[in-house]
């Protein structure tokens, strides 16, 4: 943990502060300094690191999930704010959805959302709620690349299964990363359901897609 | 079942360790109520549709399983559909929620707390306790559910959105705890009132590693607190699989004879940190279990009860209160032969490892 000190003089730990504290003025002023510190490099070097060490915080236990949520839901609003649509700070690499299998809960996929767009990825929301078939059936053709599949339940994470299984089945070119309850319990589940890989916090997503979808600013 | 001088009741054993002292054995429960719709042959729908099938499934796993305890609760989404939720069933799983019914700062605001006897699946779940207690009379506690008012939020309103209200308009959080305080306490006593002996509560929510524990101490903690006093017997409190070490004591606190223990928890910790005050129950991981053998199985109970066993006090369980339906029959069965194996006080071989 940074000391208050540490926290005044380094942006990204400034800001890291203002979203643990879910203080959204406090963020944007910390941005925003950083930002007329670091310049277009703001995003990567100060609003990223915030972000994975909150995610690293939650996973080892130190953070609530909570301010997880609230940490990604702030970041994604900064971020949409000061990233253009189309130029430089926008990451191009291959097309990006997300979506939950067989539950209408929506925390991990909103989360995990939030979190990257917050580092400038663009990410297709395709929605919860959904059957093994009817998200095939949504990839297949629709140019989707790298799949995100945030499940809640045993049940829908051993449905991921299906889901691999109809999307090679379809000969759909598409890398499924999972994440979820059930894959942080269990860490061997995502090789059992043929996903490519699991992220076991948000900020997890962000080298897994480093990786599976490439490309650059 | 029926218990004699030298085997204790069910009921017995239970009220033995609550009260912190050691029984014959280490009671355990198993609540793995889809495996009683598995053992009666019958899909999952129809099991949830019918209180008779239910009842029927938890007897037969019962005599298979010889565990101490039996549930009357069907599933949490069940309290949803008193706030315009739908319960979705599923063949290869628990019901699960839909679509979280309140969507606005008015729902909250024009909200009244339901009668739970008005709604199906609750009806059902009444009529399920009165069924195992008319079958089961005094010797074998039946546990009723329910989930606590400051988590409930998270079915009514999705988990984020609950986020965002405790964060963006403390008001609305508190009208909404209050109005599921009287709900849940309504809930405790009608299924007390139906033939549960008690009552456990859950609540997700107050672990740290979902809301920090001085936000959960300033409005969920005193809704607790409140609903475990409104509610006319005994209460347990189990933050549902999530890590409650550090709000463990406040839960004792609030007036929960026994707190529910994590498969992440320190089980022998917890229990010291409630030593007098509060019962422990867990911590069998349901997701882990899975993939256990039987030799693994019985590792996992021996290393629980050598560290929560020892002075009563302690009943082993699965961790978050409903094993999943792809647990193999055998996983249960062999759980329960590590128990009678390994459970009998007073545990002399668990005090000479140590």
């Amino acid at each position: 943990m940074a000391t208050i000190e540490q926290a005044r003089e380094d942006p990204s730990l400034r800001l890291e502060q203002a979203l643990l504290d879910a203080d959204r003025p406090a963020a944007a002023a910390a941005l925003a300094a950083a930002r007329a510190r670091e310049g277009a490099g703001a995003v990567e070097r100060v609003l990223v690191p915030a972000l994975e060490r909150i995610g690293a915080g939650w996973e080892q236990g130190r953070l609530a999930l909570s301010q997880v949520y609230m940490a990604g839901r702030i970041c994604e609003d900064l971020a949409e704010a000061i990233l253009p649509t189309a130029g430089t700070l926008r990451r191009s690499g291959e097309a990006i959805g997300i979506a939950v299998l067989e539950d209408h809960h929506l925390l991990g996929k909103r989360i995990v959302t939030a979190t990257v767009r917050s580092a400038g990825w663009p990410i297709q929301d395709l929605g919860h709620g959904m059957s093994a078939q009817a998200l095939a059936a949504r990839v297949a053709g629709s140019g989707i690349r790298v799949l995100l599949v945030s499940t809640l339940m045993l049940r829908a994470a051993l449905h991921v299964g299906e889901l691999v299984r109809l999307l090679r089945a379809g000969n759909t070119p598409v890398r499924v990363l999972v994440g979820g309850a059930p894959f942080r319990i269990d860490r061997e589940l995502w090789r059992e359901v043929g996903a490519d890989a699991m992220g076991a916090s948000a900020s997890d997503a962000l080298p897994l897609l480093e990786r599976f979808a490439g490309g650059s600013r | 079942m029926t218990g004699s001088p030298a085997t204790p009741s069910a009921a017995a054993r239970v009220a033995e360790a609550l009260g912190h002292r050691e029984a014959d054995r280490v009671p355990f429960f198993l609540p793995a109520t889809m495996h009683g719709a598995r053992l009666l042959g019958v899909p999952l729908p129809e099991y949830y549709g019918s209180a008779e099938l239910m009842a029927r499934g938890q007897l037969r796993l019962r005599e298979r399983l010889g565990h101490d305890a039996v549930s009357c609760s069907i599933c949490a989404a069940a309290e949803v559909e008193p706030f315009g939720g739908e319960v979705l069933l599923f063949e290869d799983g628990p019901p699960n929620a839909g679509e979280p019914p309140l969507r606005s700062a008015a729902d909250i605001e024009r909200l009244r707390p339901p009668d739970p006897g008005d709604f199906p699946a609750l009806r059902r779940t009444l009529a399920l306790a009165s069924a195992l207690r008319q079958r089961l009379g005094d010797e074998v506690p039946i546990m009723g559910g329910a989930v606590a008012p400051f988590s409930l939020p998270a079915l009514q309103l999705g988990l984020g959105r609950w986020f965002e209200i405790l964060e963006d308009a403390p008001g609305l959080a508190e009208r909404l705890v209050r109005v599921n305080e009287v709900f849940c306490a309504s809930l405790g006593n009608a299924l007390l009132a139906a033939g549960a002996g008690a009552v456990g509560l859950g609540e997700p929510l107050a672990s740290p590693s979902m809301v920090p524990a001085e936000r959960y101490r300033e409005l969920g903690l005193p809704a607790l607190r409140r609903t475990i006093a409104a509610i006319r017997g005994p209460v347990a409190v189990s933050t549902a699989s999530a890590p409650c070490a550090a709000v463990a004591a406040d839960l004792a606190g609030a007036g929960a004879v026994a707190v529910g223990v994590s498969g992440a928890d320190d089980l022998a910790e917890v229990k010291r940190r409630l030593r007098g005050r509060a019962a422990v129950i867990g911590n069998l991981d349901g997701i882990r279990m899975r993939r256990w053998s039987a030799a693994e199985a019985e590792r996992a109970v021996q290393a629980a009860l050598a560290a929560a066993g020892p002075g009563g006090g302690f009943v082993l369980s699965e961790h978050h209160g409903e094993v999943p339906f792809q647990v193999p029959q055998q996983v249960l069965e062999a759980v329960a032969d590590a128990v009678r194996r390994w459970g009998n006080y007073p545990l002399t071989w668990a005090r000479d490892a140590k």
